[in-house]
């Protein structure tokens, strides 16, 4: 390592306010959340089923239009576990997972909760791929993605 | 490749801790610009075209490339900023050259910034998606290493060896910024990040700065009687919200090495192969991307691991460099690789024996933002001879 001794070291941050209008895919989305509805839509050419809404489907570069509404009930893909607290992030231990709702061609990140545990180290194998989930709605709902709190498992 | 393109000088310095450099990424990349022009007695006048690769979340400042560029000797010429790593700066530079509009490319990246890494890559997903729910890179390296242990059935002492096989690789690096040599047992013995990642098996934040010249034919051959050719190069793009079985399967990977490959008129990887640097930001990567590169059949990576075939003196050497573990520099560590895999091939690193090695293979990723959804992969055959 260098001597740096003679140097000064600045400190500083980014705060800068930003505004976006997400389009009508997205915005009927979020916005369904709020009624506690799930949307989704279908792609013309594949069928495929993808939540979150998307304005175009990626495979087939066709805008998306048909709309569905999913039962709600998805199913972990993949998960980690945090045990460290990372800034930004919820305390730890905290799961985030990969959710798929119903057939979607997509998945979605979201995180896992309500899984019982004595020590935190428990939960690497009580979560579990497959398993099914619901969501736990906030109490006042916005329009945003945390208008879900978490996702636990159904029979929780 | 129809036309030949090569690299003929590299610039770089020791990389170390973030904010241990004392300098900003300007001076940095200066420096290493200047010393990859003098190995060949090129002067600034020389050059063509100048490629920077970094990101403005990385950098601390938006469109570094006005800062940067003309420390890389871009004043008064062509140049470009690209924010994924270097072997899509390579692609570009390569590109220029073929068109005929460029005979020597400077290709050039730092990191001097020290940040919360954790937090950036948290600040860089999506604000509606991703971003709110809590994710950050580790938790994707997490996620990736989650399945690949469970589909394969292994064992988590396995993820420890390729951590110790890259720390020992990093330890007789003169250009890593880890140099220690962490036992398998230290590595077990190190906490949990994210399950099953333990902390010494992710990469730490590195900061140092690396250059390379690329040149045409004739510039070449006129520059060095040591070239490093660029046979083959591909780079492929993955879903941003796409299903984890497209997320994990890496095809991303194998198409951009599949498209190297042809252009390389390589028929046999296996065979052809004599080392490879992978980017591997967490210690399992390094299978997972083996695999994908078609290098063993999936969940056989471990084998060849331990077995030694992918560690200094084995018949396959994976990150002499020391990896991702040893320097995980996220605006330049693609082109670190790059600078690697061709001293590697010119048998220029003291510590390991790299000779008679004629042909690379360089993996490179903007996966360090996070490892599933949205990640551009690039992979680059390097290989020596006339």
């Amino acid at each position: 390592m260098q001597d740096i001794s003679y140097n000064k070291r600045f400190e500083y941050n980014w705060d800068v306010p930003f505004k976006v209008t997400l389009g009508e895919s997205y915005f009927r989305f979020l916005d369904g959340l709020k009624n506690k509805k799930i949307l989704g839509n279908i792609c013309p050419k594949c069928n495929g089923l993808h939540v979150p809404a998307r304005p175009f489907c990626d495979k087939c570069l066709v805008e998306i239009t048909k709309w569905y509404e999913t039962s709600g009930i998805v199913t972990i893909e993949s998960f980690s576990v945090t045990y460290v607290k990372f800034l930004g992030l919820p305390d730890p231990p905290h799961i985030t997972g990969i959710v798929r709702a119903e057939n979607a061609v997509t998945s979605f990140l979201h995180q896992i909760g309500g899984i019982p545990y004595d020590e935190p180290k428990e939960l690497d194998e009580k979560t579990k791929i497959g398993m099914k989930l619901k969501p736990v709605w906030a109490e006042k709902r916005i329009g945003d993605i945390q208008d879900i709190l978490y996702f636990t498992p159904v029979d929780a | 490749m129809k036309n030949k393109v090569a690299i003929v000088s590299c610039g770089i310095i020791k990389y170390e801790g973030q904010n241990e450099l004392g300098m900003w990424n300007d001076e940095a990349t200066f420096k290493v610009s200047k010393m990859a022009l003098d190995n060949v007695g090129a002067e600034k006048d020389d050059l063509d075209f100048v490629v920077i690769s970094t990101m403005d979340g990385l950098d601390g400042i938006t469109i570094s490339n006005g800062l940067l560029a003309p420390a890389a000797g871009a004043y008064n010429k062509s140049s470009v900023r690209i924010e994924t790593t270097g072997v899509h700066c390579i692609f570009s530079a390569v590109a220029d050259i073929l068109s005929g509009n460029s005979n020597l490319v400077m290709v050039a990246s730092s990191d001097t910034l020290e940040m919360d890494f954790g937090y950036v890559t948290n600040f860089n997903q999506d604000v509606y998606f991703r971003g709110p729910v809590g994710f950050n890179a580790s938790q994707s390296y997490g996620m990736l290493a989650m399945d690949y242990l469970k589909k394969h059935n292994i064992d988590e002492k396995d993820y420890a060896r390729i951590a110790n096989k890259n720390y020992l690789a990093g330890a007789v690096n003169p250009y890593a910024h880890i140099n220690k040599k962490y036992s398998t047992e230290e590595i077990m013995a190190s906490p949990y990040v994210n399950w099953p990642l333990r902390s010494l098996e992710i990469g730490k934040i590195s900061n140092g700065a690396v250059a390379c010249l690329i040149a045409s034919e004739e510039k070449a051959k006129e520059l060095t009687d040591n070239p490093v050719w660029i046979s083959g190069i591909g780079l492929t793009s993955s879903q941003y919200l796409g299903s984890w079985k497209e997320l994990s399967d890496m095809k991303a990977i194998k198409k951009a090495c599949k498209k190297a490959s042809d252009m390389a008129g390589i028929k046999d990887l296996k065979k052809e192969i004599d080392l490879m640097e992978i980017t591997a930001p967490f210690a399992p990567f390094e299978l997972i991307a083996m695999e994908s590169l078609g290098f063993c059949e999936e969940g056989k990576a471990v084998d060849m691991l331990n077995n030694g075939d992918t560690s200094i003196g084995g018949t396959l050497p994976v990150n002499l460099s020391g990896g991702g573990l040893c320097t995980n520099a996220p605006n330049s560590g693609g082109l670190f690789r790059v600078v690697q895999a061709v001293k590697q091939l010119n048998n220029e690193l003291d510590g390991v024996n790299t000779e008679n090695m004629e042909k690379a293979l360089v993996h490179d990723s903007d996966m360090f933002i996070g490892a599933v959804g949205g990640v551009s992969h690039g992979v680059l055959m390097l290989e020596k001879g006339e």
